[in-house]
């Protein structure tokens, strides 16, 4: 009986922290389908009256939100991919191959990861614009993959020291190059770090806002996080659509969350280790 | 074999693009900044070294010190407003046997959501007009405590923080969920069986035992406050009267805003320090020999 009850209690004191968790997602989600007079005369509490897709609608065409997810999703596509793509090889380089300056480029990257972005974004500010790519895509796609570079290195290097060397040394001696074998047996093995490495990547590059915010002028450009700062500016009265607009930029995360929870978990606490 | 792993030009193919990346974009701003810092620029025209003078002016300039005191006041609020709850929920979570994805899920729901959204979610929240707390606090009787809590002296600071409290408990929790996890069984039933109550059983056995993963949580929450700047940002951009501005906030508006790049970096100089020393100072204090089991 006692245990019982003890039981039911740790629920319920797990359920309402959860429930203070998500209700205000919950509540902009009821609020996302109001019309401006129902938000202006009734309770936010009350539920919406109708559930229509008329504020995401205003929010995707009017509020310009398609452009800018459209734009996130080049941007954290691409800089993804190249990060994954230019770690794998250095990963490889310094766990596998044998050179002098392995360990002093893994600490320095390792280095990298304690530095604020902040130390760098003056500068930054200066060399992109005598570089002439101040207010494009890749004045935010490179700074993103140099970003990136330190925690997926660090982690691919992990992961390979835990493959076999016999795996390529046989293929060495069929004959086999070493980049061909990189291509054909050391990538494909890497596919759990990889998964690790890309959902990390892609929820920080999807979200990012500092860097975005000081390297991109023109609206074309903005990405999701500093659309919807654009969107509340040009249309702050229109609450409805306002809140629409934010739960499109969140939501593409909350679902790919909710089917892979496990992966997603341990892919942030992997990204937590060495910050 | 060795030939193979030893070709130099393969190694510079694999290691090169990344490294020239990183350095363009880390390494070589970095001192880019610290010149900066000694210098008067403007973003335009020749560069005049002014040697540490941006560094004196920041002791005496009372926005940056406000914004200093605002960043260690968040520090310390942040910490222990992250760390304990996800602390004992984590703890709580890991005493279920069953059901803990459901908690775990909504527990870190925050966490994906970029601080813009965050930060304009919860303006609406806090919003005089029709904003949800105040609709709260009328629904129980506290119609006299309703205000505009972002704009008002007194309230600003703490409502700044919550949001970034309410976003951040979930990963810390995960974290730590994990840790909890790793710890086998065995030491933990070894101490009940010695008659340990659940208060012993945690500060005698689980913490010790999760020291480093707590490290972690420590150091992420830690610098984590000290970096702050978008979600505070973009709900107050510093104000009232800079009670809300924190140096990341003080350092993008003297740069960006006012295009004082010198001064700018100089602030920038004194963040990253700050950072680095908290870093060191948690580690010195959490010192100890590795926990393996």
């Amino acid at each position: 009986m006692k245990k019982k009850v003890k039981k039911t209690l740790l629920y319920l004191v797990l359920g309402v922290f959860a429930v203070i968790q998500i209700f205000p997602l919950i509540w902009l989600l009821n609020y996302s389908f109001k019309s401006n007079a129902e938000i202006y005369t009734k309770s936010s509490f009350a539920l919406a009256e109708n559930i229509d897709a008329t504020n995401y609608i205003a929010a995707w065409v009017k509020g310009s939100i398609a452009k800018y997810f459209g734009n996130s999703l080049f941007v954290t596509l691409v800089s993804v991919v190249a990060t994954l793509v230019l770690a794998a090889m250095m990963a490889y380089a310094i766990t596998r191959m044998r050179w002098k300056f392995s360990g002093v480029v893994l600490g320095f990257l390792m280095v990298g990861m304690m530095i604020p972005i902040h130390a760098t974004l003056i500068p930054l500010f200066v060399l992109l614009q005598k570089i002439g790519l101040y207010s494009t895509r890749w004045s935010i796609i490179i700074p993103y993959i140099a970003v990136g570079l330190p925690l997926a290195v660090f982690i691919f290097s992990n992961f390979l020291r835990s493959i076999p060397r016999e795996l390529e040394e046989a293929a060495f001696i069929d004959g086999c190059g070493i980049i061909r074998a990189f291509v054909q047996i050391i990538v494909p093995s890497l596919k759990p770090a990889v998964a690790t490495v890309a959902i990390f990547t892609f929820m920080s590059n999807w979200n990012e806002f500092i860097m975005a915010s000081t390297y991109l002028q023109k609206t074309d450009l903005y990405t999701l996080p500093l659309g919807l700062t654009a969107f509340k500016g040009a249309h702050g009265s229109e609450m409805g659509p306002l809140a629409a607009a934010i739960l499109i930029a969140s939501v593409p995360l909350l679902i790919f969350y909710c089917i892979f929870s496990e992966q997603v978990e341990k892919s942030f606490a992997a990204g937590a280790v060495l910050k | 074999m060795k030939k193979i792993l030893s070709n130099k030009p393969v190694i510079a193919l694999f290691v090169l693009p990344g490294l020239l990346v990183f350095c363009l974009i880390f390494i070589y701003p970095m001192f880019y900044t610290l010149n900066l810092s000694l210098t008067s620029w403007k973003g335009i025209g020749p560069k005049e070294y002014i040697g540490l003078q941006n560094y004196s002016r920041l002791l005496q300039d009372e926005v940056f010190v406000q914004s200093v005191k605002n960043t260690f006041l968040i520090l310390a609020v942040a910490m222990v407003g992250q760390l304990v709850p996800a602390l004992v929920f984590a703890l709580l979570l890991s005493g279920l046997k069953r059901g803990t994805r459901v908690f775990r899920i909504a527990y870190f729901i925050p966490v994906l959501l970029s601080s813009t959204a965050i930060a304009l979610m919860w303006e609406r929240i806090y919003s005089s007009s029709y904003g949800m707390l105040n609709e709260i606090l009328t629904l129980v009787g506290l119609e006299s405590w309703t205000h505009d809590w972002l704009s008002d002296e007194a309230t600003c600071r703490v409502a700044v923080v919550v949001p970034v409290i309410w976003q951040w408990i979930g990963y810390h929790m995960i974290i730590l969920y994990a840790g909890l996890k790793a710890i086998p069984d065995q030491y933990v039933e070894a101490a009940k069986l010695d008659g340990a109550n659940a208060v012993q059983l945690v500060t005698r056995i689980i913490l010790p035992m999760l020291r480093d993963i707590l490290k972690v949580c420590i150091v992420l929450a830690a610098v984590g406050s000290i970096k702050i700047f978008d979600n505070i940002y973009i709900m107050t951009s510093g104000g009232p009267y800079n009670m809300t501005s924190t140096i990341a906030i003080d350092m993008y508006k003297e740069a960006f805003l006012k295009l004082n790049f010198g001064y700018g970096s100089a602030i920038a100089v004194v963040l990253c320090v700050i950072c680095m020393l908290v870093y060191l100072v948690i580690n010195r204090l959490m010192a100890g020999d590795a926990i393996e089991y």
